[in-house]
């Protein structure tokens, strides 16, 4: 209870010192609040997404049902114990009812350059899977490569370094974890849904074998970040549970359980004067996913892969009176394949290799809201495949 | 080392790299402050007394945590140099790099209203750009009360 009030204070002073600050010229008003934290060990902050999509009509005319939706809201809550040792952890709930952790770690800071983390971490693949935070990204919706492609948001419990050695311009992190699971008394994995439906999320899993990931981060130059990442292992499965070396059929079809991921990442984010671009691929190759499949009777790919390009414009740049809100207008183009390689007794489903087109605005009003309206097409490579069209309009807040 | 002497002594070796043989006197400066880690001192050449500028030591918090940073001004008011001397977080760490922060060299109370805009981001780093860029923000405001 006493902790409950404390932050209830916290959140209430916040609010007033913020209020009392207005009118006093936009300076103070939102470095205040952080500023009135910055002594506290007790950091607060969140982001959310309240979406509304609504599918268009299909080709042959009928019409979809729209949804109003509380996406996400997630309560960030960090800790700081010293100079060099702080927790964080993030609270997500997701359509009112689901409730994640999506982050839990603590934070040591060796020195300048190195710090240690252990806990449920972001798995560092992927712009979106680390920066999701909705006024960092154009769309209401994230991209569906970082859905697909990468189980964004994907976190895993593990332990491992990071850190920034800002005089080459290089940030780096380095991590052991737990990984996705492969079958879990059901197959997870799918043709269609790649390795979306493996990931634990932090809750009960299964370990069977150990995962690494790393990522390398380049930003010497300038308005230019450019990312490399890679993640390997063996995913998990419960049926090593109990197996025994005499049972030699049940450790057979344990390893027919599980896959080898090795995933590969590069993405490149620019910025200048009201100009932004981001581009992303993404390959993954699939070992055993022959025997996985005669196994389960399933179509999992021996590859998957994906790219998107996206270009944005501050519209409000062009007038000559110098605006603080941003008026962005974008274009993406993805195209994401979770069956980009099929092993020989499969036949590659065109339906998995789709392609989608997203454009629309995003006006910041402030640095942390964004309200979002956009466009979508999504096609696929199947043959007389239909081509479904929405439009989804968003809130998106962050502080 | 407490973490007013860790600052005083990061800035203190940044200003001797900066004004490289003269011997610089500082004097402390009383102006209102917004933020009670922010330290205004005036600069000066003690053999000729000339003015050399002003310097502010301060914090701001990123996403989490909050760093030390400061600002080296011109005797023109505008900004000479900003560094940042103790960053404690992982996350937004790129705001560390001098030439990242290069951008804010030449600044004066002109570009107050523009500099949100004007500064590039980091991607990644949104939080703790933002902040910096705040806080120098409030500083040109600041130094615009010294006589």
């Amino acid at each position: 209870m006493t902790k409950t009030s404390l932050l209830f204070t916290l959140l209430f002073s916040l609010t007033t010192y913020s209020y009392s600050q207005i009118g006093l010229g936009d300076t103070m008003v939102n470095s205040a609040d952080r500023l009135i934290l910055s002594d506290s060990r007790i950091t607060l902050g969140g982001y959310g997404e309240i979406d509304f999509n609504n599918p268009l009509r299909t080709s042959n005319g009928d019409k979809r049902n729209g949804s109003f939706d509380v996406h996400r809201m997630v309560f960030l809550t960090g800790y700081k114990f010293n100079d060099r040792l702080s927790f964080v952890t993030e609270l997500e709930i997701e359509h009112i009812k689901e409730v994640y952790i999506e982050q839990a770690f603590i934070d040591y800071r060796l020195n300048d350059y190195i710090h240690f983390r252990a806990g449920l971490m972001l798995i560092p693949m992927g712009i979106v899977n680390e920066y999701h935070e909705p006024v960092t990204f154009n769309g209401v919706e994230r991209p569906n490569l970082d859905k697909y492609i990468i189980p964004t948001t994907w976190r895993e419990i593990g332990a491992g370094f990071s850190g920034t050695i800002p005089e080459v311009g290089l940030r780096y992190q380095a991590y052991i974890v737990n990984g996705l699971s492969s079958y879990d008394n059901e197959a997870a994995l799918s043709g269609k849904n790649g390795l979306r439906s493996g990931r634990q999320k932090g809750a009960q899993t299964t370990f069977s074998h150990p995962n690494g990931t790393f990522r390398l981060e380049y930003f010497g130059l300038n308005n230019l970040k450019i990312g490399f990442s890679g993640y390997f292992g063996k995913t998990q499965s419960t049926l090593y549970d109990n197996v025994g070396e005499i049972e030699n059929y049940n450790v057979a079809s344990a390893d027919s359980s599980v896959v080898g991921m090795s995933m590969f990442l590069a993405d490149a984010r620019y910025k200048k004067n009201g100009f932004e671009a981001r581009a992303q691929y993404v390959f993954g190759n699939i070992a055993n996913s022959t025997q996985y499949n005669n196994m389960f009777g399933n179509d999992v790919a021996s590859a998957i892969q994906g790219y998107y390009v996206e270009a944005g414009y501050d519209l409000l740049r062009v007038f000559p009176k110098k605006f603080e809100k941003r008026l962005v207008a974008f274009f993406r183009y993805e195209n994401y394949n979770t069956h980009h390689k099929v092993a020989s007794e499969l036949t590659k489903n065109d339906s998995y290799n789709r392609t989608d087109f997203t454009t629309g605005l995003t006006f910041h009003l402030d640095k942390g809201v964004a309200l979002k309206a956009d466009f979508q097409q999504f096609r696929n490579a199947k043959l007389g495949s239909s081509i479904n069209n929405q439009v989804n309009f968003g809130v998106g807040v962050w502080f | 080392m407490t973490n007013t002497d860790k600052v005083e002594s990061k800035s203190n070796k940044i200003l001797a790299k900066t004004f490289k043989e003269i011997v610089i006197e500082k004097n402390a400066l009383s102006i209102p402050i917004k933020n009670k880690d922010e330290k205004w001192h005036e600069l000066s050449n003690k053999a000729t007394n000339e003015r050399l500028g002003f310097v502010e030591t301060t914090s701001a918090v990123g996403r989490f945590d909050k760093f030390d940073f400061m600002v080296l001004f011109n005797p023109d008011k505008s900004i000479n140099k900003v560094s940042v001397l103790i960053y404690r977080e992982d996350h937004g760490g790129e705001i560390v790099s001098p030439r990242w922060l290069r951008q804010f060299e030449g600044k004066t109370i002109k570009d107050v209203s523009n500099i949100s805009r004007d500064i590039n981001g980091i991607s990644g780093a949104t939080m703790s750009c933002n902040a910096i860029t705040k806080g120098i923000k409030q500083s040109l405001i600041t130094i615009q009360k010294v006589k």
